[in-house]
Parts: C-alpha cells; sequence; structure tokens
C-alpha cells in the first residue's frame, strides 16, 4: 500500500478543491505543465497526500491554480511543520497577509474611520453570524 | 507582500479570529459580509470604533 503522509492535511484538500473547480477550464495535467512538474501525475500525489508541495513550488502552483499565494505558502509552510526550514522563513518573514484577509482589514479599517478598534463582543458575534458559528 | 507583523495588535487580533471563524479558509470579504458586519455592529449610525 502506498503511503500518504500529507493525506487530509488543508494544502492536499484545498488543491482537490481548487482543481476540482478549475476543472472546466484546465486539465489536471495542464496544471502540473503550469507549475513545472516534469511528473504530470505529481498534482494527484499532492492531492492524495503522497507528496507534498515543496515551498519552492508555491508561486507557480498559485499561478496555475489561479488562488492567492500568501494563502497557498501557508498552507504549505503548515503542511512542513517540522521542517527547520519552514520554521526559519515564518520566524523571519512573519505570517503573509492574503489579498483577502486585507481586503477585510480594509473594510474594518474604513468601517472604523481608522481608529485602530478593539475586537470587542459586538463584533466577534458579528464575524460568528457572518461564517454560522 | 504585507505580513502579520506589520499590523497593530488590534488588527492582528481581528485577523486571528477571522481565521479562526472561517477555519483558515481566506474567505472573500464579499458585499454581503461587509454589509452584514456593518449592519451587526452598527457602524454606519454610531461611527464609534467597532
Amino acid at each position: 500500500m502506498t503511503k500518504k503522509p500529507h493525506a487530509d492535511t488543508p494544502l492536499a484538500l484545498y488543491i482537490e478543491r481548487r482543481v476540482l473547480e478549475l476543472k472546466p477550464k484546465k486539465s489536471q495535467g495542464q496544471i502540473a505543465s503550469e507549475v513545472g512538474f516534469p511528473n504530470p501525475n505529481m498534482v494527484t500525489m499532492i492531492k492524495n497526500g503522497t507528496s507534498k508541495l515543496a515551498l519552492d513550488r508555491v508561486p507557480s502552483m498559485a499561478r496555475a491554480l489561479e488562488c492567492d499565494p500568501a494563502y497557498l505558502m501557508r498552507l504549505a509552510m503548515e503542511q512542513a511543520v517540522g521542517d527547520t526550514a519552514a520554521q526559519a522563513i515564518v520566524e523571519i518573514y512573519g505570517t503573509p497577509i492574503t489579498v483577502n484577509e486585507l481586503g477585510w482589514l480594509e473594510e474594518i479599517r474604513d468601517a472604523s474611520h481608522n481608529t485602530d478598534p478593539r475586537l470587542t463582543k459586538r463584533p466577534r458575534a458579528a464575524l460568528r453570524t457572518i461564517f454560522g458559528k | 507582500m504585507d505580513n502579520v507583523e506589520n499590523l497593530t495588535p488590534n488588527e492582528r487580533a481581528w485577523l486571528r479570529f477571522l481565521r479562526d471563524m472561517s477555519k483558515e479558509t481566506d474567505p472573500a470579504p464579499t458585499l454581503r459580509r461587509v454589509q452584514l458586519l456593518r449592519r451587526i455592529c452598527a457602524l454606519k449610525d454610531s461611527k464609534v470604533a467597532l
């Protein structure tokens, strides 16, 4: 039986979702080619957790999957937890913010007239409602 | 690329909570969500800090 050490990691699940969402536009083989994988099965291997996504492939993978590179990098680093290099990257550069997160922050800044609001009980409840918690 | 270290402590708290609530799915601030946030917080009327 093939070992799948990275099965069901957030990155594997996210890539599976994006491949599915992009299915009407491009095939998995095309995605692999756009990323620059010599092996066209590499996307499958990442999806099913046989292989992890190398950090140096994150930018090209994000372009191929048409997703936010900061988000993908976060997931890739998370997948590589325990990997000394990944931990060092986080320590030095911090956690990257995605375009969507920046959008949220800009909304919050605008709504609060740049008063740097504290996250009090009311907005917490609002966010819980928005995300159905 | 921006990163968390450039944010204020309050913004970091917002971001942490947002990531928590969305289970790290990187949700888009859609018009509906933003309107809901503003409505619930009554920001338009009070114009006070959240």
